[in-house]
């Protein structure tokens, strides 16, 4: 019931006037009769309580007080109103991110909050027209249109939380094409600890609130340069209003060492942890910290070397090149070219092509580029400043005393060049790339710049493709992780033990869960560290903007008027009250 | 006084007659048997012939029968005055609709039929004396003086029939159908001495008493402050169903007086209530009590 003029009750005022006339009226009540005589020396009945009392309550004041009523309720405009939810389909899109694993105070996570939430939905839609989604970094279908009511619900409370970070909105636009669109449901809820920050118009927003956390957010572990243990770079959040007691706890599986913190609130800090007992690669950083989500209170970090390159040499040795190289990656010496990554030719001219990835270093391969005679070289021209090759050096800087002409194909692309002699080039057909170092190093000042091992590394970059490497930068759950250049795959297994199974020809996962996955390969057993998304750690209801959206876009209301009825009641009972006082007034006479 | 008569209850009371009983003397030929006997439809009784008798009307049937000339005599039919005395005191303003308001309706309802019976009709309205009236005559447009007058006085006064008659006798010469409509609740003296004179003067007198129904069975309860409406005096009285009874018998105990009177008097006498309808009450009541036909 609703009343759409509250306003029209102050009409009831007016009872007190017509109390009030009635109390004037009684002190006088009269009556007029046509023969006195008839009544003169009449014996007076004892008036009995119920008659005063009856005397006292004047139906006509009964009436006037129910016909004020009756009008105020008909001003008041009383309506029934029935809300109507359009039945033609809901979407239900539960966040599935980490965060939501959060236990609020109510002892149950976030997740079975949002849960029960949908549960309630469910309740007043059918089954048909109803869709459950799960919205992560992986967003999934739970549920399609047309699924029978106990599949629903069941698919619904046996979903869980993943590990995974946030979706966007456009995953989630991406999802609902996928199953007819979004234009099928009249009612798009969205149950989770954030608004989607970058919205959908029409999505009716409940946020789940509770819970609080402290977390480490970032993770990382360099190697001592001097050789001896580790240094430990850590982020920790304290995402509470309260001064938190937190115990930082960095482990090689051997060895351990802690850090005693007392944390603001609201604050998020940084610390570098030396951990010079260390002699792992496998690190996991732990916050001992009683919160509603641990998920982000361990971390993981793989000090996973790169791979080596393996090196076919060829002419005489360089112990310049050769660091240079070095430190770019671990150098793995091969004897044939067919095993190498990259051959090698130094001062000497190949026989023929090896194949493959060559760098010639003041050589050359007969047949294809071939040295001539040795000229004095002054001023360097860069042709090709933006090559990758040159990327971060600066050429201006180096000096080449002389370098030998050349006979270079005509689709080289020279970068470098003295006095017409070209000195950097490229060459790559369908069989090879060859890249050509003209002069002597020791007749330039080459492996004395800085720029030389920024050289070689590109150098060798170009020609190898070496992976980056997996140790600075930790994989996060849900997220692509790329397995190529680690050689043949030949197992995967999860942060469980447990087998990943990568289909044919498939180099990249996904991992599903925070910890250490391990990858079997022909070269080796790789480490790959996956955490849980940095972001999974900073949400706070309170903190997340609320969008709401006026679910009366999908709900009807139907209002019945009822004024029409208090209207008629009015009129009636003004007629009654009108008959009651003719009538009166016929009995005292006063009426002609 | 508003209009209440239409054409529609007029004539509904086209087939209603009055009824003398007596032979009256009129001057004008009218509906109304006259003492001397002569031409109408209606016959009256047999007699011999003699000469000088108008052969139409020697019954010729009776001769062939019984050898014998009989001449058929005809009731003469003549205008009787007709004199409407209403009372239009203060106590007929009771009641909705008023008793004043049916009197006058009912009054208006005779006028009518006394007009259309070619008689002569008066209206004479009275309280504590008589008001200026209206003296018999014919025709209808009698009629429409009639309404006037009752559509504009006002019931006012007390209420006094016997000085009404006595006013009314002063002021008309000539005997004829007398019909006194009140509530006749006087409470001193009667109108008996009023209606010997009235009755002296061998006027037929017809007594038609209108009362509320408010008057006969009241509906008051508990403690009231009962005011005549004539003369304002007051009575308070605490009204139980023990007072409502003593007074119901009152009211029968005056009604009976009444009746009892017009007994004694040979004058009829028709009690009435202002929720019984105009028309059942002619219909019904006078026709029954042989005033109408």
């Amino acid at each position: 019931m609703t009343v759409l003029n509250p306003a029209a009750f102050y009409l009831l005022f007016a009872a007190l006037g017509i109390l009030l006339l009635h109390l004037l009226r009684a002190r006088e009540r009269r009556r007029e009769v046509s023969a006195l005589f008839l009544w003169e020396g009449l014996p007076g009945d004892p008036q009995s309580r119920a008659a005063r009392l009856r005397q006292q309550i004047d139906p006509l004041l009964l009436l006037q007080l129910a016909v004020l009523l009756a009008l105020t309720t008909a001003f008041a405009q009383p309506a029934w109103t029935t809300r109507t939810t359009s039945l033609s389909g809901l979407a239900i899109v539960l966040d599935a991110s980490a965060s939501m694993r959060t236990v609020t105070e109510d002892g149950v996570t976030r997740y079975r909050k949002a849960v029960d939430e949908a549960s309630a939905l469910l309740d007043r839609y059918p089954a048909a027209a109803t869709a459950i989604i799960q919205l992560s970094s992986r967003p999934a279908i739970l549920a399609r249109p047309g699924l029978p009511s106990p599949d629903l619900r069941d698919a619904l409370l046996r979903s869980e939380p993943t590990w995974y970070a946030d979706g966007t909105a456009a995953e989630l636009r991406s999802l609902l094409a996928g199953i007819g669109g979004i234009s099928q449901f009249e009612r798009v809820v969205w149950l989770s600890d954030r608004s989607l920050v970058d919205g959908l118009d029409g999505f009716e927003t409940i946020l789940v609130e509770g819970g609080e956390n402290l977390a480490l957010t970032a993770f990382s572990v360099r190697g001592n340069p001097e050789g001896g243990g580790v240094t430990a770079w850590v982020t920790a959040t304290n995402d509470t209003d309260a001064y938190r007691d937190v115990l930082i706890r960095i482990e090689d599986r051997k060895n351990q060492t802690t850090l005693s913190l007392l944390m603001p609130p609201r604050t998020t800090e940084s610390y570098v942890i030396p951990f010079p007992t260390s002699s792992g690669t496998l690190f996991t950083a732990s916050l001992v910290a009683d919160d509603g989500f641990d998920g982000d209170n361990l971390r993981y970090f793989s000090l996973n070397r790169p791979i080596d390159v393996r090196v076919h040499w060829l002419g005489s040795e360089s112990r310049y090149l050769m660091a240079a190289i070095q430190s770019v990656a671990p150098v793995t010496h091969v004897d044939a070219s067919e095993d190498a990554d990259l051959t090698v030719v130094h001062g000497t001219r190949a026989p023929a092509s090896p194949g493959g990835t060559v760098l010639l270093v003041h050589a050359g391969i007969e047949g294809l580029l071939t040295q001539g005679e040795t000229v004095a070289t002054e001023r360097i021209t860069v042709l090709r400043p933006d090559h990758p090759i040159l990327e971060d050096v600066d050429p201006t800087g180096f000096r080449v005393r002389e370098a030998p002409t050349a006979s270079v194909p005509p689709s080289t692309d020279v970068v470098l060049a003295a006095d017409g002699v070209p000195l950097l080039a490229v060459y790559e057909d369908e069989t090879q790339t060859v890249l050509y170092l003209a002069p002597d190093l020791l007749e330039t000042n080459l492996p004395i710049t800085v720029d030389f091992p920024l050289l070689v590394r590109n150098i060798v970059a170009a020609l190898v493709r070496v992976p980056p490497p997996l140790s600075y930068r930790s994989a996060e759950a849900g997220e692509p992780v790329s397995l190529s250049g680690l050689g043949a795959i030949d197992r995967l297994y999860d942060a469980n033990g447990m087998p990943v199974v990568l289909p044919d020809g498939i180099s990249t996962f996904r991992p599903e869960v925070p910890g250490f996955h391990t990858l079997i390969t022909d070269r080796g057993a790789f480490a790959v560290a996956v955490n849980v998304s940095a972001a999974e750690s900073g949400v706070r209801t309170s903190e997340a903007p609320i969008a709401t959206f006026d679910p009366a876009g999908q709900t009807t209301i139907h209002r019945l008027p009822l004024w029409q009825v208090a209207a008629v009641l009015a009129i009636l009972l003004l007629l009654a009250e009108a008959s009651l006082h003719a009538s009166r007034r016929a009995v005292t006479g006063r009426t002609r | 006084m508003t209009t209440f008569i239409d054409e529609a209850f007029l004539q509904r009371l086209a087939n209603l007659r009055f009824i003398v009983r007596g032979r009256r003397k009129g001057h004008l030929a009218g509906l109304h048997a006259s003492p001397r006997a002569g031409v109408s439809l209606e016959f009256a009784d047999y007699r011999a012939y003699a000469p000088g008798d108008d052969f139409r009307y020697i019954d010729w049937n009776a001769y062939g029968r019984l050898d014998r000339l009989l001449v058929k005599t005809y009731v003469h039919e003549a205008d009787l005055p007709i004199y409407l005395l209403v009372d239009l005191s203060a106590s007929m303003r009771i009641g909705v609709p008023s008793k004043a308001h049916y009197a006058a309706h009912l009054a208006a309802a005779m006028a009518y039929l006394g007009l259309r019976g070619l008689d002569r009709v008066g209206l004479f309205p009275f309280s504590d004396r008589l008001m200026p009236g209206l003296s018999a005559r014919h025709g209808m447009g009698q009629m429409g003086r009639i309404l006037r007058l009752l559509r504009d006085v006002e019931p006012t006064g007390r209420t006094s029939v016997n000085q009404a008659i006595l006013d009314f006798l002063s002021q008309t010469h000539e005997s004829g159908l007398t019909i006194i409509l009140s509530d006749f609740l006087t409470g001193g003296g009667g109108f008996a001495d009023g209606l010997s004179r009235l009755l002296h003067r061998r006027d037929e007198v017809i007594l038609l008493q209108i009362l509320d129904p408010e008057d006969v069975r009241p509906h008051a309860a508990g403690a009231t402050q009962l005011v005549d409406i004539e003369s304002s005096r007051q009575v308070t009285l605490t009204i139980g169903q023990r007072t409502l009874e003593d007074y119901k018998h009152r009211v029968r105990q005056n009604r009976e007086r009444l009746r009892a009177l017009s007994l004694e008097r040979g004058v009829p006498c028709f009690q009435t209530t202002t929720d019984v309808p105009i028309e059942r009450f002619l219909h019904e009541d006078l026709r029954r009590g042989g005033v109408l036909r």
